[in-house]
């Protein structure tokens, strides 16, 4: 049974899951709908596909908001958190994956994970073998004693030995923050309903944010030893 | 059918000509539209609006919320001192491209 309530409800949502968040231009925008979903009833369409085929013609949540775009006032705000979403591969605004956009291509839920797995691969496995081979050997040339008499920089001291403290952390427990990870995960794809509508922008978000924080842990860590070896150089001298 | 870019460059002196006419709202204007151009002019509905906002933002429209027919709140636009001489610059320049038009297909085809 069509409940049209239920319908215009799923259809807002998805426009704001497009960005179209200002209350105002739903309330036209679905004033338009009801109006066009009225005179297919009253030409003889059915129930559902009267209200598929308005929506179709007032257009996309995407397009729409392309569109609405063209006319806003440029916002920092807006702008930061767009160029997050974009390097983080999510599509501008398309928060959440739209059941009645037709050019919706989140694709299955695996295949997120696969995408998820498949970014971070590379990053992580540089910033592992930094961590096995060569953050050990700075360690070992990086004594304070050594930085005090040399006069080097003691907030990058600091900042490397941040780095170092959370690395080893992560290091140290990684089968445990994966395990925990991974069941957090798998519960949510058990549990929460609504996780499917997320499920893309936050594990997109997440990967973005992690390889962006192992590639300045690795940077940090290389800085690190070419002062090091700059300074062995020196010492030899 | 009319070609998308053709729709697009149209659309705002479509609009402001059919507001000069009385105070109207989204859904009736495209209908007026579609029937006026005998539905050769097909919007994507929902593009109506950005283009109305815009118009608005420039101050050559305004609009009002107020109760329709049906008992819930309909968005009515009408036009403003402003959309009426932005009208009448649009509508010489609309002119003069017809009119160039058409003397050209005049002279080819006499």
């Amino acid at each position: 049974m069509f409940d049209l309530e239920e319908a215009i409800a799923k259809w807002r949502e998805d426009m704001r899951g497009a960005g179209m968040t200002r209350p105002e231009v739903l309330d036209e925008l679905e004033g338009h709908l009801r109006e066009d979903y009225q005179r297919r009833l009253r030409d003889g369409a059915e129930e559902r596909l009267a209200f598929d085929a308005a929506i179709q013609k007032i257009g996309r949540p995407a397009a729409l908001q392309k569109e609405f775009d063209k006319i806003a006032v440029f916002n920092w705000f807006t702008f930061a958190s767009d160029a997050f979403l974009s390097f983080a591969g999510i599509p501008k605004r398309r928060l959440v994956s739209g059941v009645n956009d037709a050019a919706d291509q989140s694709g299955p839920g695996w295949a997120a994970y696969v995408r998820a797995i498949f970014f971070i691969a590379p990053t992580l496995a540089a910033w592992c073998l930094a961590e096995i081979f060569v953050v050990p050997q700075v360690n070992a040339i990086w004594r304070k004693d050594l930085v005090m008499t040399l006069g080097a920089n003691t907030s990058f001291d600091h900042v490397r030995h941040l780095d170092h403290a959370i690395s080893s952390l992560i290091s140290t427990n990684f089968l445990w923050i994966v395990a925990v990870v991974a069941l957090c995960l798998g519960l949510m794809e058990w549990r929460v309903k609504f996780w499917p509508r997320y499920r893309r922008v936050f594990l997109g978000c997440t990967v973005f944010t992690l390889n962006v924080a192992f590639l300045v842990s690795l940077f940090i860590q290389f800085l690190a030893a070419a002062l090091a070896a700059s300074w062995l150089v020196h010492l030899t001298k | 059918m009319i070609t998308k870019e053709l729709v697009a460059a149209s659309a705002e002196p479509l609009i402001l000509s059919l507001l000069a006419k009385g105070e109207s709202y989204g859904y009736a204007i495209i209908q007026e539209i579609k029937k006026l151009s005998g539905e050769k002019i097909e919007w994507t509905d929902g593009m109506l609006y950005p283009v109305l906002h815009r118009l608005e933002d420039r101050g050559l429209v305004q609009s009002r919320w107020a109760e329709a027919e049906n008992g819930r709140k309909r968005k009515y636009y009408s036009l403003k001192v402003n959309g009426k001489k932005a009208l009448q610059k649009q509508r010489e320049q609309w002119l003069t491209v017809h009119g160039t038009l058409a003397k050209l297909w005049e002279e080819k085809y006499v």
